[in-house]
């Protein structure tokens, strides 16, 4: 027991003193004389002393502490949803400024604001526009014309903007893949003929009402029930005069002067398409009409909310919050989101809340007016003043599936970190006991191991394990598979360490040191044990570190080929994956590039730590 | 000399032999039946009798049903002769397979390592005699970065910037050989075609050489640069200097040569290395290299030709071994073979 105090108490020691060399170094140097230094310093201290004094090498630990600190403190904070995915928000570059308005807006006064898939635009008092978040698909370049022209509303689909001028022109930019964003000369003659009254834009599509009351839509219309040629006016399925339209990723929902509402488009069995008749056959009277990926909500004149549409997303009527159902100002909704203003300015929110959409922020004092879409909330409260809360952006963008990569890219690097770490254990542990035996036994036992270890050495790394991989039985269980590959891994690299291993323990064997503790009669279990092994443990640490990196490499190759770790569950490897497609290299950057780089991080801190052990336990390294 | 090559050729073959026999019972777990690939599966239940009976026939023909040391011994058989077996990915015997890839695959690493080697020891032994310089210094920071990057993700960033964004060369493949058989074609029209097909073959291997040469680069300079080091510090180069020497001299005649033995090592081991990791970079730029029909191979689950790639990895790498030891006797006349 005292042993065991003794021992704390010496290693407390060599802290205080590690740090107070790092705080004032030549005060440390001048307590001791040269002989009081000398005999005060153990080896291992003075290893720990030459590491502590090599700024590259600490420059490695904090390096590979931060990762470290990154990866298993953040991917325990965010879980991880391997299958998680929202079609919008597919290959998103990254952008953490999706909130980030533009103080000029706040200080003009908000007339409008509407949100597109990455970005936001808004339109101020004064009639000035501006657009903020990515530059998706260009749309920051806001035409001349609209500075020139005085712009009454806008509308933001997933990547384009329209907006409509008080001499009801239309003026488009953005995404033009399906000529959303532009008018035919067909088209062009139509309405001039016919002005634009209400102008909106969908994902990829837009939809006007000219005066006349006719309804007009072009872009990308196919699978989304649209493109039976609405391109045409579609007055004969409308009864009435067209108000407002609201147009969501597939349908588009109409409300009429009646106070009536109407949805056209809609993919088969979509359930937002059947309205029960109360909304239509005039009973009620609807003043507003929003419409989330899956469910519609009405808003009728004297405040009460009416919803329908899917019933998984749990926001039908019977899931309304108790107070959204009735003394209702306003509404708004997202994508898969819902926000009212009630009468007395208060906020309610409900829905998804995968990107905090629904955490509005409590300061908001007596809100005036909300502007919702996408995943992003815009109010604005008695001062004027703007609040924004939702969907920031993904800081290392997402992927083809609509994944956030930056949790993916935590996720990932706990994953590739731990079968590095528990791989260069295994190859350890094989390495030095195989080591140990032969050099300690000798003979025949030496000659067996060594053969063992040239035959294993014989095979070229990359391939055997490659095959290995392939044979992991594709039944069982992603965990066993992380297993097998770590036992893959690690049974294949520890013939180096071992012969390693041996050869120190022979050439120890031999050293004076160890003749003169067996003359004063030491046991031979203690010569080996403290005399030798403390000697051997030098450079299995330094290997084990530079394995460590190794093994890093391997399992990002091994995962990149597909044969390590496979999706939808993440390493650094397998992310890499992505830029096989010449696509995703060329235009999505962010995919394959920022896995990279945390391998290259991870490896070259290890390595520097290694490097800065190794130089620290050879004397030889210390002249130099 | 010859008595000890020998001796180390024949201590090589108990070697391939245990090497044979567990890389044998390494493919019997793959999973799969290799007859059940050879023939299309019935359509519905009518054409499953004769399914079955195919199916008998071509373990049969195959040699599946005898017992697996049989099949070791038939199949070792069958190797010494060449006969690599049938490749059910390609419907063709693996021998005839393989031939392209491989003379794809040596170029690569071939030029490769050359380029890695030219390089390296003159930046190694400069780096070792200018040691600490902004020199030394550069070639340590850029080896080091150099092992902790992924040679792969190096190989993608290449394409990244020199193929999509600069376009200056080919992503990644391979030209397709002229057709040459057209009689319309008179004899220069033949060399030209010839010499546009040889440069733009050398278009599409400057990506992939480059990358597999940074690769090894990184760990060779460092090697080199050590090797050095460990010989300047010895007592014969200071005598050298001592004597009056020029400093070139005692560089590259007294310092190099004993520095060589090391490096003679590293090279016989990184052509190993290069041929086994050359496999992750064939795939990158689409290089259809052995590593490559490996790579294919395993995820068809033919396995005469994962087999026959093995053994040809294992082989090579003993090979490199024993050119390795005998290496050592011409560059250290200290060294006795016996």
């Amino acid at each position: 027991m005292k042993k065991v105090v003794n021992f704390f108490k010496k290693i407390a020691i060599s802290f205080k003193n590690m740090f107070l060399r790092l705080i004032s170094p030549k005060q440390m140097k001048r307590d001791l004389s040269i002989l009081e230094e000398e005999a005060l310093m153990s080896p291992g201290k003075i290893v720990i002393r030459n590491f502590f004094k090599n700024k590259l090498a600490l420059t490695g630990l904090i390096g590979f502490s931060l990762m470290l600190l990154l990866i298993f403190g953040m991917s325990s904070i965010y879980p991880l949803d391997v299958l998680e995915s929202s079609g919008i928000q597919r290959n998103v570059a990254p952008g953490y400024n999706y909130l980030s308005y533009p103080k000029a807006l706040e200080r003009e006064g908000v007339a409008q604001i509407s949100t597109g898939n990455s970005f936001s635009v808004g339109l101020s008092d004064e009639g000035n526009v501006f657009v903020w978040g990515l530059n998706t698909k260009n749309v920051k370049a806001i035409p001349d014309a609209v500075r020139e022209a005085n712009i009454v509303t806008i509308s933001t689909g997933s990547t384009h903007v329209v907006a409509l001028t008080d001499t009801n022109e239309l003026i488009m930019w953005g995404f033009n893949n399906h000529g959303q964003a532009s008018l035919t000369e067909e088209q062009a003659a139509t309405f001039s003929a016919d002005p634009v009254k209400i102008a909106k834009a969908g994902d990829e599509y837009t939809v006007v009402v000219t005066q006349s009351g006719k309804l007009y839509v072009w872009g990308a219309l196919k699978n989304r029930g649209l493109d039976r040629n609405y391109a045409t006016p579609v007055v004969p399925i409308i009864r009435g005069e067209i108000q407002d339209i609201t147009p969501g990723p597939s349908h588009v929902a109409l409300l009429l002067t009646d106070g009536t509402i109407q949805i056209i488009g809609g993919r088969a069995g979509d359930t937002l398409r059947s309205i029960t008749p109360e909304f239509s056959d005039g009973s009620l009277t609807f003043v507003k009409v929003v419409t989330t990926e899956y469910n519609g909500f009405a808003l009728t004149d004297d405040g009460r909310l009416f919803a329908w549409g899917a019933e998984h997303t749990l926001m039908t009527n019977d899931y309304l919050p108790y107070n959204a159902k009735t003394e209702i100002k306003d509404i708004g909704a997202g994508r898969l989101h819902m926000v009212v203003l009630r009468n007395d300015n208060t906020i309610v929110t409900w829905g998804d809340n995968t990107y905090n959409q629904l955490n509005a922020p409590r300061r908001i004092a007596g809100a005036q007016k909300i502007f919702v879409s996408s995943f992003q909330n815009y109010a604005v409260d008695s001062n004027d003043r703007v609040h924004a809360w939702g969907h920031r952006g993904f800081i290392f963008g997402s992927d083809e599936r609509g994944r956030d990569l930056f949790v993916r890219f935590v996720h990932g690097g706990r994953i590739t970190m731990t079968v590095g770490a528990v791989a260069v254990l295994i190859s350890v542990f094989i390495g030095v006991t195989v080591g140990l035996t032969a050099g300690f036994y000798g003979k025949w036992m030496d000659m067996l191991l060594m053969r063992f270890a040239e035959i294993i050495s014989s095979f070229p790394f990359l391939p055997l394990v490659i095959t290995l991989s392939a044979i992991i039985p594709a039944s069982i269980t992603q965990n066993q598979r992380l297993l097998m590959i770590m036992v893959i891994l690690g049974v294949l690299s520890w013939p180096g360490l071992s012969r390693l291993v041996r050869g120190q323990l022979l050439s120890e064997r031999e050293k004076d040191f160890v003749l003169a503790a067996r003359a004063t009669g030491i046991k031979e279990k203690n010569i080996i044990t403290r005399h030798i092994l403390p000697n051997i443990i030098n450079i299995v640490i330094v290997s084990m570190t530079l394995g460590y990196a190794g093994t890093l490499l391997t399992e990002a190759g091994l995962s990149y080929l597909g044969f390590g770790v496979i999706p939808p569950r993440p390493s650094w490897g397998n992310m890499l994956t992505a830029s096989q497609r010449i696509e995703v290299m060329d235009e999505y950057w962010w995919q394959w590039i920022f896995p990279g780089l945390g391998v290259i991080i991870a490896a070259l801190s290890i390595n520097l730590v290694g490097d800065g052990l190794r130089e620290a336990m050879d004397p030889k390294a210390n002249e130099r | 000399m010859l008595k000890y090559i020998i001796k180390r050729i024949i201590s090589i073959i108990p070697v391939i032999i245990i090497i044979s026999m567990i890389l044998f019972g390494v493919m019997k777990l793959m999973p799969g039946d290799p007859a059940a690939r050879m023939i299309p599966l019935p359509e519905g239940a009518a054409g499953l009798e004769q399914y079955q009976l195919e199916l008998e026939v071509m373990r049969e023909k195959l040699g599946l049903n005898k017992p697996i040391p049989i099949q070791y011994a038939l199949w070792i058989a069958n190797t010494v002769q060449g006969n690599f077996g049938y490749s059910t990915m390609y419907k063709q015997e693996v021998r005839y397979i393989l031939g392209e890839p491989l003379r794809n695959s040596i170029i690569l690493n071939v030029f490769s390592i050359t380029c890695a080697f030219l390089i390296s020891i003159p930046v190694g032994i400069k780096s070792a005699v200018k040691r600490f310089s902004a020199y030394d210094t550069g070639w340590q920071v850029f080896s080091l970065v150099g092992i902790s990057m992924p040679t792969f993700f190096f190989g993608i960033f290449l394409i990244y910037v020199v193929a999509l964004k600069l376009g200056w060369l080919p992503s990644g493949g391979m030209p397709t050989y002229p057709v040459l058989s057209d009689p319309t074609l008179t004899p220069q029209d033949i060399t030209a075609l010839k010499n546009a097909y040889t440069l733009s073959w050398l278009r599409y291997i400057i990506l992939p050489v480059m990358t597999l040469t940074i690769g090894s680069l990184a760990g060779t300079v460092r090697y080199v640069r050590n090797a050095m080091l460990e010989v300047i510090r010895k007592d014969f180069i200071r005598t050298a200097r001592s004597k009056g020497l020029s400093e070139k001299v005692v560089i590259y005649s007294h310092a190099f040569r004993n520095a060589l033995i090391p490096v003679v090592t590293i090279v016989a081991g990184s052509l190993v290395g290069l041929f086994g990791g050359s496999a992750i970079t064939e795939t990158v730029f689409a290089w259809h290299g052995i590593g490559r029909v490996l790579i294919a191979a395993l995820t068809s689950a033919d396995y005469s030709i994962v087999l026959t790639m093995n053994l040809f990895y294992a082989s090579l790498s003993l090979l490199a071994n024993l050119i390795m030891d005998i290496s050592y006797a011409f560059v250290d006349p200290r060294v006795k073979l016996d």
